[in-house]
């Protein structure tokens, strides 16, 4: 199980290498997570923009810029959810993964975002970037 | 701009330091905004009214919303001595903002705090000192309840619990002018923690 999980992060690591670089915006308030996701996704082979201010994020958007967003759920001003239904009025193919260090409650999603159902990835906060890689391995090079 | 051309006379608009010594003049009953630029700020705030509060024998709930509970308690390890005892002993309650204010675990945030007011005739404590972060109305796009909540709430009432409403600038900043004028007419005290870029 677990060598399936490394090849599968070591197949994206190959895929953004040498066919294709993925690429991916991360939009977090916290400077230093941002700082993490860049660091290790390019020396992973992926193409990183990161984005501290989700309104800047959104300005500077353009759609199929990305192959992935990685969206942190709680940010001041506007949150993960605000953002991903703003860029998705924007991009509708993108695939989106929100970040979160927070246990989830169901309240988050059902009654305030009924349509939310569609996006089913949520990555906790912290995550190593083996886990992380094989994360987006897995939806980036579905099986 | 946060305020605009709001009324400023009850606004005290100063550095950490400053706010902090309007937050050790805080009495019980009194309900106050403070308003925060980024989260260290916040922490720096949070972790010496903290300390204060537990140093005077009242019971502190906080309910943080842009740190989870693990994070708010390695910043307050820092401030706050025998935080694990505290935390044993129920004198400090440190609840995620969701889960408190729409959490399935906690009926009404009215009732919670009925209850921790009870806990502290039966502690023999000093009183009760809530510290929120409403940036959970926010996340759940419940503008309209989180104002209905702030205005149930008088400026100063005659209880033994304080209350801080917390807000950082970039969610206060979201609301029309007339909400931000009725959010600081109702509070006691308010207290914006100046942006050190702030000339």
């Amino acid at each position: 199980m677990r060598k399936n999980g490394e090849s599968q992060a070591k197949n994206a690591r190959i895929v953004a290498r040498e066919s294709k670089k993925w690429r991916v915006m991360v939009v977090d308030d916290e400077q230093d997570i941002t700082s993490i996701f860049k660091i290790g996704l390019e020396g992973n082979g992926f193409q990183v923009n990161v984005y501290n201010d989700p309104e800047k994020a959104l300005q500077k958007f353009k759609p199929g810029a990305y192959d992935i967003l990685l969206l942190d759920v709680r940010m001041p001003g506007m949150s993960g959810f605000e953002l991903y239904h703003e860029l998705r009025k924007r991009d509708e193919n993108v695939k989106v993964c929100f970040l979160t260090a927070f246990e989830m409650y169901c309240k988050e999603f059902s009654s305030t975002f009924p349509d939310l159902d569609e996006v089913k990835c949520f990555i906790k906060k912290p995550i190593l970037m083996k886990d992380l890689l094989k994360r987006l391995a897995a939806i980036l090079e579905p099986s | 701009m946060v305020f605009g051309l709001l009324v400023k006379e009850k606004l005290v608009n100063d550095d950490v330091f400053a706010i902090l010594e309007q937050l050790c003049a805080v009495e019980f009953g009194e309900h106050n905004i403070l308003i925060y630029n980024d989260l260290d700020s916040f922490r720096e705030v949070y972790s010496q009214y903290v300390k204060k509060r537990l140093a005077a024998n009242d019971i502190v709930l906080m309910l943080p919303h842009y740190e989870n509970v693990d994070c708010v308690k390695q910043v307050l390890k820092e401030t706050v001595m025998d935080l694990d005892k505290h935390l044993a002993e129920g004198s400090l309650v440190i609840m995620d903002s969701v889960r408190g204010f729409f959490g399935p675990d906690v009926d009404n945030f009215f009732s919670f705090l009925k209850i921790l007011q009870q806990r502290v005739e039966a502690m023999n404590k000093g009183g009760l000192a809530v510290i929120v972060d409403m940036g959970a109305f926010y996340h759940l796009r419940k503008i309209g309840e989180m104002i209905t909540y702030e205005q149930s709430i008088p400026a100063k009432s005659d209880t033994r619990s304080s209350l801080m409403c917390s807000y950082h600038k970039k969610d206060f900043s979201r609301l029309a002018e007339d909400q931000k004028q009725l959010l600081l007419d109702h509070h006691y005290r308010n207290l914006l923690v100046k942006d050190p870029d702030e000339s």
